[in-house]
């Protein structure tokens, strides 16, 4: 069978679902639980839900809301955004959650990714890194949405967390985020070739060929927002999944 | 009626919500009490095999699912470490099972031409029936489910009807005794095959 995942990512602000063209213009998609009630009829892999509004805003993570998403979702679920302490962990994996996924929390504790490790295991800890370039085309790691940059090298930074003990690596590309032009492949093949955990590449994705030019590149999953959220060039809403036959056929 | 064990351990919501979404009626079990009520029941379980046991236990829960199994023998469906619980006992814990399968649960040591593969076992695989099972549709040619465990059940006992899954050498993934049923995959997080498992298991009716 296929082994390759391919995940749709839900970005949630408040109530809403929302998608960014490299991390900006939010436009509204839709309500989360009809999107995931519409993942699970078409089959997707896993999911992974994101509260970009949670690190940008100080919010923290609200369990009922959690739950209710967790409950509508048949299958696999990973919820990031706004996971500061130990405790935020423990209330979203009780949620029903498999995975979380820490991004911003990290900048300035990274000692939270190893806490939580020691408390859940490795495969149940993500560490998500934001990757942009700075105007001389220098890599730099986004946190907070994009409040914050720092100018740094993103294979160091993913093997420092895989030094931590995460089981994966959550890498998205903001200057490909929502263009669908394709997955930042050099930047999957650099990670991906500096760390031996699992590499979930997102950003860019615009058709299969693109998933499996980043498989190729070194991911090991695929994840896209736009690519499942969109249809045709106007890029009208409609939330879509292809089918496992498809994908097979494409990806190893 | 299903009634589904919630014990503060497993994945509920995720159970009821797939069954309501099927049509099949089902009922949290919040007291063994409950079990009264019910013609079939669920045991969902994650996490470690003693602290399920030490819920279950505190929650009352021992004796009457014990009743139910061998006595009022309904059909009982165990799920991940709701399975692992039916044997007597796990190299993970101290506690014993309920012992209702012989054999005990071991930790996956999965190898694959020379590598180690990671555990736990935490992805989406394939479940192959060893005899016709009474859960999984011939018509689908791939059955496909989630897992997320790191024991597995080690049951020599050769009553069973087994399925299997390969991940660094094959282990037992399910099996029919009687009126149990145990998997050790998710249904709930398996979206259309799980699905169609609940859809069998609403409507079994063990010899």
């Amino acid at each position: 069978m296929r082994s390759t995942r391919v995940i749709p990512v839900l970005l949630i602000d408040g109530e809403g679902c929302y998608k960014s063209i490299r991390f900006k213009e939010p436009r509204y998609i839709g309500d989360p639980q009809n999107a995931i009630r519409i993942f699970n009829d078409l089959g997707a892999d896993e999911l992974v839900i994101l509260d970009i509004g949670a690190s940008r805003n100080g919010r923290g993570v609200d369990p009922q809301w959690i739950a209710d998403l967790a409950a509508e979702a048949f299958m696999p679920l990973a919820y990031g955004g706004g996971i500061r302490t130990l405790d935020d962990a423990a209330v979203v994996l009780q949620c029903g959650v498999e995975k979380i996924v820490l991004n911003s929390v990290l900048e300035q504790a990274a000692s939270l990714m190893t806490e939580c490790v020691r408390q859940y295991g490795s495969s149940t800890v993500v560490a998500g890194i934001n990757v942009g370039r700075d105007w001389l085309g220098r890599d730099q790691v986004h946190w907070h949405g994009s409040a914050s940059k720092s100018r740094q090298s993103i294979e160091g930074l993913a093997q420092h967390y895989e030094a931590l003990g995460c089981g994966e690596i959550f890498l998205q590309s903001v200057e490909r985020d929502g263009t669908m032009e394709g997955y930042d492949l050099g930047l999957i093949e650099r990670v991906a070739g500096s760390v031996g955990v699992p590499v979930v590449a997102c950003g860019g994705a615009g058709s299969l060929d693109d998933l499996k030019a980043a498989v190729n590149a070194g991911a090991d999953a695929v994840a896209a927002g736009s690519f499942f959220v969109y249809r045709g060039q106007k890029r009208g809403i409609l939330i879509n999944y292809p089918n496992d036959a498809d994908l097979s056929s494409v990806l190893p | 009626m299903i009634g589904v064990v919630s014990c503060g351990l497993g994945n509920v919501r995720s159970i009821l919500n797939m069954l309501n979404r099927i049509g099949v009626a089902a009922v949290e079990l919040t007291d063994p009490a409950m079990l009264a009520d019910v013609e079939r029941v669920v045991l969902p379980g994650v996490g470690a095999f003693d602290t399920v046991m030490a819920n279950l236990d505190n929650g009352g829960w021992v004796a009457p699912l014990h009743h139910t199994a061998m006595e009022r023998r309904l059909p009982m469906l165990g799920i991940c470490l709701g399975m692992q619980v039916m044997s007597g006992g796990s190299e993970e814990g101290e506690r014993a099972g309920f012992g209702w399968v012989d054999g005990g649960c071991r930790r996956l040591e999965p190898v694959t031409a020379g590598k180690t593969l990671r555990v736990p076992h935490m992805r989406w695989n394939t479940v192959t029936p060893e005899t016709a099972s009474p859960f999984l549709d011939t018509s689908i040619p791939e059955h496909k489910f989630y897992f997320l465990h790191t024991y597995y059940l080690d049951a020599a006992e050769s009553g069973l009807q087994r399925l299997s899954t390969d991940y660094g050498g094959t282990f037992t993934s399910g099996f029919v005794k009687g009126n149990l049923a145990g998997v050790q995959f998710h249904p709930e997080k398996s979206h259309n095959f799980g699905m169609s498992f609940f859809r069998h298991f609403a409507e079994w009716n063990p010899a």
